[in-house]
């Protein structure tokens, strides 16, 4: 079965990001690498499900 | 003393050992001999220790000893058995944080800086203990040091990444332990194994000579069989350092004078929603239960905390990626076969979606710190269920899966990402397995935190149940 095009999206995305930072890895290892981007991707888009204004600066933990 | 007659009448919790030490009943060179005869007894089933610093322990117990006999001031925790998780720096040790890829690195030069603190105060420190490999996990469940068994139940987890300090604590091994937190590192194995913990707000104590893993989240803390040892933990603990950026230059707090202050006058609140819909039925029934008996009636729910724990699961992705990214590339078969295929996806997120969790953590800090206008301490459980078997690799809440490693900190995520103070106290839902409340309070007041828990304590709810001798 083919995958759909955000999984290909990501697949595209993992090999080209490993290639320019010359990582080489096995068919397995890079497989589950794929599904871990794919769950970050998932961790993106909740985040994008609570927009916050536009000006926001970087948090800066160190003046709690 | 015979250490191998130990009963229950011999020196336990810090407090008893600093009791029975000052008072003269039993010598440093006694309780040293009883907690490694402890450790030897119990480790091999529980796998807590990593290294077992016996004849250190024993020349700072003669050092203590000899500080009594010439009347010297004795510290705090005069003649106290600790141990540490192993990313923290021990003098002529490698610092391993649980991870092959170190084991060549030369030994540690010095201490870390609290455990100088620790020794400081009279201290004795036991060993080093295991730990999910660069902190990455909440199972403990590492492929070149093994598994640590929870010692309530050994064919469990004992919950990570400081499973290993969880267990000793729990098995009474030391009275307390070091560990740190980035994402629930302190907090999960403190549910799990049913002790009391603390994470200090972010800034709080000195990470000078620990392995890093996620700088702008990692905290560390103490984890104790009661809440009075907790505290005696912390208050030496304290004390700000230069040489972390992150260290705020705050005065020492003391909180253990104020322990028993009781909750009078505290607004304190149940936490809802987000941390409703993902607590099993023994965590949703020690949040309610730990309400009810601090007579919390009121319940709120924190905006946006799915967002909020899909940020910390990004930066922590994103740093700790960046951070091994180099020694992925040339090592790659040196790294935990468990988490490497995370930080090799961690080490390839895009700067924007970086940027955004950290822009999100400002926003959602601002919110918290506005409902901390009406309400002086939050409760919320700490884990979503009791402890998991060992290769566990799902648990489900209702009809949703979900991976266990990753998701046991479902609820600690969300807190720890902005900073917050938080305690856990240890309840104990029909069965045998603990599971903990996080006790949550505004930045710096570790103080309500603490005297939070001793009212759960007091009250006969929460406790450590830890065998004695």
């Amino acid at each position: 079965m083919n995958p759909d095009p955000k999984t290909r999206a990501i697949e595209s995305y993992v090999d080209a990001a490993l290639e320019l930072h010359q990582m080489t890895l096995a068919a397995e290892l890079r497989q589950d690498v794929i599904k871990q981007f794919a769950l970050l991707s998932q961790m993106k888009a909740t985040l994008d499900g609570q927009p916050i204004p536009v000006g926001e600066e970087p948090s800066n933990l160190y003046r709690l | 003393m015979n250490p191998l007659s130990m009963n229950s009448t011999f020196p336990f919790t810090a407090a008893e050992c600093v009791d029975a030490f000052t008072s003269g009943a039993c010598s440093a060179v006694e309780i040293a001999a009883a907690t490694l005869a402890r450790i030897e007894k119990a480790n091999p089933a529980l796998n807590a220790f990593i290294e077992i610093t016996a004849p250190r322990m024993r020349r700072e117990a003669e050092s203590v000893d000899h500080a009594r006999q010439l009347k010297q001031p004795l510290g705090p925790l005069a003649a106290v058995p600790f141990a540490v998780k192993n990313l923290f720096d021990v003098e002529g040790i490698t610092t391993l944080a649980g991870a092959k890829l170190y084991e060549p690195y030369p030994p540690a030069r010095r201490d870390a800086d609290l455990i100088q603190k620790l020794n400081r105060a009279g201290g004795l420190l036991a060993g080093t203990l295991n730990m999910d490999a660069y902190a990455y996990g909440f199972t403990t469940e590492n492929t070149h040091y093994g598994a640590t068994h929870n010692p309530r139940d050994a064919t469990r987890s004992a919950g990570g990444s400081s499973g290993g300090t969880g267990a000793a604590v729990a098995a009474g091994l030391v009275p307390i332990g070091l560990a740190s937190d980035t994402n629930g590192s302190i907090r999960v194995p403190s549910s799990l194994c049913g002790v009391f913990g603390l994470k200090p707000t972010y800034g709080r104590l000195s990470r000078t000579g620990s392995q890093m893993f996620v700088s702008s989240l990692d905290h560390l803390g103490p984890l104790a069989t009661t809440t009075e040892d907790l505290a005696l933990a912390y208050d030496a603990l304290q004390g700000s350092d230069p040489l972390d950026p992150a260290c705020a230059l705050r005065p020492t707090e003391p909180t253990r004078s104020m322990l028993n202050q009781g909750i009078n006058g505290l607004r304190i609140a149940r936490l809802t929603g987000y941390f409703d819909e993902h607590a099993g039925p023994e965590a949703l029934w020690a949040s309610q239960i730990a309400a009810q008996t601090l007579g919390a009636f009121s319940e709120v729910e924190l905006p946006g905390v799915a967002a909020a724990r899909s940020a910390a699961y990004l930066i922590t992705a994103s740093e700790s990626g960046a951070l091994y990214q180099d020694r992925l590339r040339t090592h790659i078969d040196q790294f935990e076969p468990l988490s490497r295929d995370r930080l090799i996806a961690g080490s390839l997120i895009p700067a924007a979606w970086y940027q955004q969790a950290l822009r999100y953590r400002r926003w959602y800090l601002a919110q918290v710190m506005r409902l901390f206008r009406d309400v002086d301490v939050l409760i919320a459980p700490a884990t979503p269920i009791t402890a998991p078997l060992l290769g566990q690799p799902s648990f489900k809440l209702g009809n949703r899966e979900f991976a266990t490693r990753p998701n046991m900190g479902l609820l600690t995520q969300p807190i720890s990402f902005i900073g917050l103070p938080v305690a856990v106290a240890p309840l104990w839902p029909e069965g045998n397995l603990p599971i903990g409340v996080q006790i949550i309070a505004p930045p710096w007041r570790e103080d309500l935190c603490l005297r939070v828990a001793r009212v759960l304590e007091q009250a006969g709810l929460a406790s450590s149940r830890t065998p004695r001798g």
